[in-house]
């Protein structure tokens, strides 16, 4: 097998790097700054099963080879990893605890979100980021979310996550400024989830 | 199904699309989603060397070079004029490295960079604005070395901030400081609001636009998100407040806006104008109003705001 065979294999990547990774953080920034938005992506990639759009469009977005990447049981695949090595460069590790960004496609089978990183106490920021993708941003249990970036209160419905989840993430927003962030993704849609709003479920 | 890189992105003089790398523009996009994650919290982030002299807001472009793309329109502000020279550099270079169209109206533009002000004109949702800060340290003079302020910032520990404050009370019998007002925001992080007029200081509080802090030379990012708590240090006898005029604007009659004192000719004579040079222009009428930016962020779909 040469080395050209086995690059055909891998799915293609941002279809202009440069444009649309800038077009893309910008979404990404707008997720972050006004949290429970749904933002939609306005150009597309075509990433490996069972990445949606938005899953693959923020690894191209933010990961590198300065990022270490956990990915959850059901991305771990040959497909994925190879994608992730020839557009990101990305070390792996199979240590979700020591992970910058974790990747998940099955939130049921997510690790408890206290075994993340949360950062250092002097270093808030040295914490892990999770793009939990789930099977819809508007079909899910209502939850009401206030804090940073939202004027008054948002309610989200994201769907496919356990109330495990939301009870631990509870708990890690009491080491804030420590915290985890997370960005929730289906299709070519994000919503954000950083460790500064309060979500009532 | 790989594809060859585009090329319109990459110019011929041999550098990338608003210049920096794109490893540089990840390292720098990740540093601003953290900082906006812990708002006030500083960021270290690996500062690059730019082709502009130290002191020209280098801090400053290289956030706006990792958010810009072909789409924006951008203000840049210097004492908030957009004619000095700092704000003509910095305009074109941007014009330069990323053929980024430019403007003077806040209500047109969708990146503003500014050095010393915050724009009279309200700032909408999706907006960004970009502080050029020289010295991102609020409690620089209280705690002379980095490790000592990061550890105060860790623990929340501002009594010294508070003191340092509350000398000038016992001295002059108010808080003499005008620029640089030190605001604690989201009701946990003390930060440096970078050196605008106190004036400006209620501004950056449930801001709708989303804004940014860069500092070059101390490699530091740090975020304000939209509709969050700034609050500027104070004491119950003695409220925070800002600066106030007599006079109005000599050319548009505003008495709401920031004066500067003008020189009139050499026998003393002398006049008070807006140092928002857009802001007086628009009251004047000398701008036919020409706002296209939507009232919500690109891409906003849902989110049902109760
Ligand atoms: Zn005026």
């Amino acid at each position: 097998m040469t080395v050209v065979a086995a690059m055909s294999d891998i799915h293609s990547g941002f279809r202009d790097p440069v444009l649309d990774s800038q077009d893309a953080f910008r979404t990404v920034l707008s997720c972050n700054a006004y949290p429970g938005r749904t933002f939609t992506l306005s150009r597309s990639v075509d990433g490996p099963s069972p990445f949606c759009i938005a899953t693959a469009a923020l690894c191209l977005t933010l990961l590198d080879f300065e990022t270490l990447v956990w990915l959850e049981d059901e991305v771990r695949t040959d497909k994925i990893v190879d994608w992730l090595t020839f557009h990101c460069g990305s070390p792996l590790t199979k240590d979700h605890r020591e992970a910058q960004f974790a990747i998940v496609a099955n939130a049921q089978s997510i690790p408890s979100l206290l075994e993340f990183r949360t950062g250092e106490i002097e270093s808030p920021e040295l914490s892990s980021t999770l793009i939990v993708q789930v099977p819809s941003l508007v079909d899910g249990p209502v939850t009401r979310w206030s804090g940073p970036g939202i004027r008054d209160s948002i309610c989200p419905r994201i769907g496919g996550l356990s109330a495990q989840l939301w009870l631990d993430r509870e708990m890690t927003r009491e080491l804030y400024p420590r915290g985890l962030d997370v960005f929730f993704t289906s299709g070519s849609s994000i919503v954000g989830l950083p460790r500064t709003t309060n979500v009532e479920f | 199904m790989i594809q060859v890189m585009s090329s319109n992105t990459e110019t011929s003089k041999g550098y990338n699309f608003a210049y920096l790398d794109e490893q540089t523009k990840r390292m720098i996009r990740r540093a601003l989603l953290k900082a906006l994650s812990i708002p006030g919290y500083q960021v270290p982030f690996g500062a690059r060397e730019m082709p502009l002299p130290c002191g020209w807001g280098t801090g400053g472009i290289q956030v706006t070079a990792s958010v810009i793309g072909p789409a924006d329109r951008l203000k840049v502000i210097d004492q908030g004029a957009d004619d000095t020279t700092n704000a003509i550099s910095i305009r074109r270079f941007f014009k330069k490295v990323a053929q980024i169209v430019t403007t003077e109206k806040v209500d047109e533009a969708t990146v503003i960079q500014t050095r010393h002000r915050v724009p009279e004109t309200a700032l909408i949702e999706g907006q960004i604005l970009v502080y050029q800060v020289p010295q991102p340290e609020p409690l620089r003079g209280i705690a002379p070395r980095q490790i000592e302020s990061r550890k105060l910032h860790a623990y929340a520990e501002y009594g010294a901030m508070q003191v340092t404050l509350y000398e000038d009370v016992a001295r002059f019998g108010y808080i003499a400081r005008i620029y640089e007002y030190p605001v604690m925001v989201n009701g946990r992080h003390l930060m440096s609001p970078s050196p605008i007029p106190k004036f400006d200081n209620p501004k950056m509080q449930n801001n709708p636009a989303i804004q940014l802090f860069g500092s070059g030379t101390e490699k530091r990012i740090y975020a304000v998100p939209p509709y969050t708590s700034v609050r500027s240090l104070d004491f119950d006898d003695h409220p925070f407040e800002v600066q106030k005029w007599k006079q109005s604007c000599a050319f548009c009659g505003s008495g709401t806006s920031y004066l500067d004192e003008v020189i009139t000719d050499d026998r003393g004579g002398r006049m008070f104008v807006c140092s928002d040079t857009d802001y007086c222009a628009k009251r004047r009428g000398a701008q036919p109003g020409t706002s296209e930016v939507a009232g919500s962020p690109a891409g906003a779909t849902a989110g049902s705001s109760s």
